[in-house]
C-alpha cells in the first residue's frame, strides 16, 4: 500500500526537523479512559485548534518500511505545558503496515480500520473532537490534566499503544504541530488530498465501469496525482491500455 | 479517573402550550446553577418555539436542526461515510452548537425551515440526548407543547417528568394525557405537577391528575411579567419572586435540590 507515500514525503519535507522527538515507550502512555470525556470550557486550560485557529488531522498508511521505520512521536512547536492560550494545531499519523491482502476490498477495509483507531483513543483530560468532513481535530486540554503532567509525548504514546493493538501495523509515527509559523494551509490541503484518495479508492471498489473514460470522471485529478489509483481501477495492463487511449486523443 | 460518567438526572418539563413551561424551565436551570455550582448542567430547548434561550439570556447561533440538515446534505451529495465518521461529525458539531454559559450549557433543537412534521429532528434529538446525557449531572429539557415528544419516545431516558398546567381544565387534561402516554411508552422515576399562574387558590383542590402529586402552586407572578416585558433573563428575577419560590419548592419535593 503505497498510495499515500507522496503525502508522507511531502509532509516530512515541508515540516523539516522536529523540535523534539521521542521513542515510544508503552509505560509512558497517558491514562486512557476508554470512552469519550467531556471537558467543558470552564475546565479547559486551552483548546488546540480552537475557534477559528487551524486544526488539521490526517493519517497516511504505507507498506514502505523505510518511511516509518520506528514507533516515535515528533513535536513541532511548544509542548502542552508551555501553551497558555488557544493555538493552531495539527496531528498527523503515519502508519507503517504489512502488505495486507491481495484482495483490494479486504485491504481497503483493513486500512479504514487502522484509520478509525483515532476514534478509540481517549487520553484523560484531552478531549478530542474530530470532523471527518473538514479534516479538523480540536482538543480541549483540561486544567487537571496539565497539573498531572500531560504532554504530547505521553498522549503520543497512548495513540501508539492503541495502534499497536492492530497486528498489521508495523510502525507508528505520531506528529504533533503547534508551531504558529507552520504552513497549516498546506497541511489542510494535504489532509483533503488524503481524504480524496480514500474516497476514490472506495468509489473504485464500489465498482466503476472498466471502460470508463477517465476524462469524464470527477476523480481524475486525484488519480492523476496519486500513483497506484489507476492500477486499482484498471489493473496494471488496463492502465497501459487506458493511457494509450488517452494519448491517442 | 478525571470525571467518571454518572447517571444524569434528566428532568423533562412538559404540558400544554402557554402555561409557562419555558419560564419554569429557565427557573429550574437557575435553581440548579445556584444549588450546584460545580455540577454539569445542560439545558435543552426542545420546543421549536425557541423561547428558553431568551429566558436564559442566551444568543443562539446554531441548532440541532442545522446539524441534521448538514448531515443530510452530505449524504445527498453521495459522499461516502462510515457510521463511526457520521457519529464523530455529529459530536464535533454538537459541541460547536452547544453554548457554554456561566454554570450551565445550552442546546436548542431549532425550528425546521421546511414545512411538515418534526419527526426527523425529534429522532435526532433523541440521539443527541442519549449521546450527551452521560456527560452531565443534570439535563433539563423544555419540551414541545403537547404529547408529541413523549409519544415518539424522544424522552425515553427521563428520570423526572415535570408536568406544568395552569388552572384551566385544558391544561390539566393535557397533563393527564401526557401521564397516560408516558406510562405506556417511556420510563421515568418520578412524576409531579406544578400548577402555574394560580389566580384563585380556592380552585386548587379541583386540580387533580391521578397518580401525580402536586409539587407546587405558583401564583401569577408580577415580577416575572415585569422581567419579561423588559427582556430580562431569569437570572435577573428576584430570588423571592413567586416563580423562583415555587420552582424551589417543586425541586425540593422532587428531591432534586
Amino acid at each position: 500500500m503505497n498510495l499515500y507515500n507522496t503525502f508522507i514525503q511531502d509532509t516530512e519535507s515541508m515540516l523539516g526537523a522536529p523540535k523534539q522527538k521521542w521513542a515510544y515507550a508503552e509505560r509512558d502512555a497517558w491514562n486512557d479512559l476508554g470512552e469519550s470525556e467531556l471537558v467543558l470550557m470552564r475546565d479547559a486550560a486551552f483548546e488546540l485548534g480552537g475557534g477559528s485557529k487551524p486544526a488539521v488531522n490526517f493519517t497516511c498508511v504505507t507498506s514502505d518500511a523505510n518511511l516509518v521505520p520506528a514507533d516515535e512521536i515528533l513535536l513541532y512547536g511548544p509542548d502542552l505545558k508551555d501553551i497558555k492560550a488557544d493555538t493552531p494545531f495539527a496531528r498527523i499519523v503515519m502508519l507503517g503496515v504489512k502488505e495486507i491482502s491481495d484482495d483490494e476490498q479486504e485491504a481497503f477495509n483493513a486500512i479504514q480500520n487502522m484509520e478509525f483507531v483515532k476514534y478509540h483513543v481517549f487520553p484523560e483530560g484531552y478531549m478530542m473532537r474530530v470532523s471527518p468532513e473538514s479534516s479538523r481535530e480540536q482538543i480541549r486540554v483540561s486544567k487537571k490534566a496539565l497539573k498531572k503532567g500531560i504532554s504530547f509525548r505521553s498522549v503520543g504514546c497512548d495513540f501508539i499503544k492503541q495502534y499497536k493493538k492492530n497486528p498489521n501495523i508495523t510502525g507508528v509515527r505520531v506528529i504533533f504541530v503547534t508551531d504558529p509559523n507552520v504552513d497549516y494551509k498546506h497541511l489542510l490541503e494535504t489532509a483533503k488530498k488524503v481524504g480524496d484518495v480514500t474516497k476514490t479508492m472506495n468509489k473504485i471498489l464500489e465498482g466503476m465501469p472498466e471502460d470508463l473514460d477517465c476524462a469524464s470522471c470527477s476523480f481524475k485529478p486525484v488519480c492523476d496525482e496519486v500513483e497506484g489509483l489507476k492500477e486499482l481501477h484498471f489493473g496494471k495492463d488496463g492502465v497501459k491500455k487506458a493511457k494509450k487511449e488517452c494519448d491517442s486523443r | 479517573m478525571e470525571e467518571k460518567k454518572t447517571k444524569a438526572k434528566i428532568l423533562a418539563v412538559a404540558g400544554k402550550g402557554g402555561v409557562g413551561k419555558t419560564s419554569l424551565c429557565s427557573a429550574i436551570v437557575r435553581q440548579l446553577v445556584d444549588a450546584y455550582p460545580g455540577k454539569r448542567i445542560l439545558a435543552i430547548d426542545a420546543d421549536p418555539a425557541i423561547g428558553l434561550s431568551t429566558a436564559l439570556g442566551i444568543h443562539v447561533e446554531h441548532t440541532i436542526d442545522d446539524i441534521r440538515n448538514e448531515v443530510i446534505e452530505t449524504s445527498e451529495r453521495g459522499e461516502y461515510r462510515q457510521a463511526i465518521e457520521v457519529l464523530n461529525e455529529a459530536r464535533f458539531r454538537i459541541f460547536d452548537t452547544m453554548v457554554e454559559c456561566d454554570g450551565f450549557a445550552f442546546l436548542a433543537i431549532g425550528r425546521p425551515e421546511a414545512a411538515g412534521c418534526y419527526c426527523s429532528v425529534n429522532s435526532y434529538l433523541k440521539e443527541v440526548i442519549s449521546m450527551l446525557a452521560g456527560d452531565f449531572d443534570y439535563v433539563v429539557i423544555d419540551c414541545e407543547a403537547g404529547i408529541e415528544q413523549i409519544s415518539r419516545r424522544v424522552l425515553e431516558e427521563v428520570t423526572h417528568l415535570l408536568l406544568i398546567t395552569d388552572q384551566s381544565a385544558k391544561g390539566v387534561n393535557v397533563c393527564r394525557e401526557i401521564k397516560q402516554v408516558a406510562d405506556e411508552l417511556i420510563t421515568y422515576e418520578k412524576v409531579g405537577i406544578v400548577v402555574n399562574r394560580v389566580v384563585d387558590p380556592a380552585m386548587n383542590s379541583l386540580i387533580q391528575v391521578e397518580g401525580v402529586p402536586v409539587l407546587a402552586y405558583i401564583p401569577t407572578d408580577p415580577a416575572h411579567a415585569a422581567n419579561d416585558i423588559q427582556g430580562k433573563s431569569v437570572f435577573e428575577l428576584p430570588e423571592d419572586s413567586n416563580i423562583m419560590t415555587g420552582v424551589r419548592e417543586a425541586l425540593h419535593a422532587f428531591e432534586i435540590i
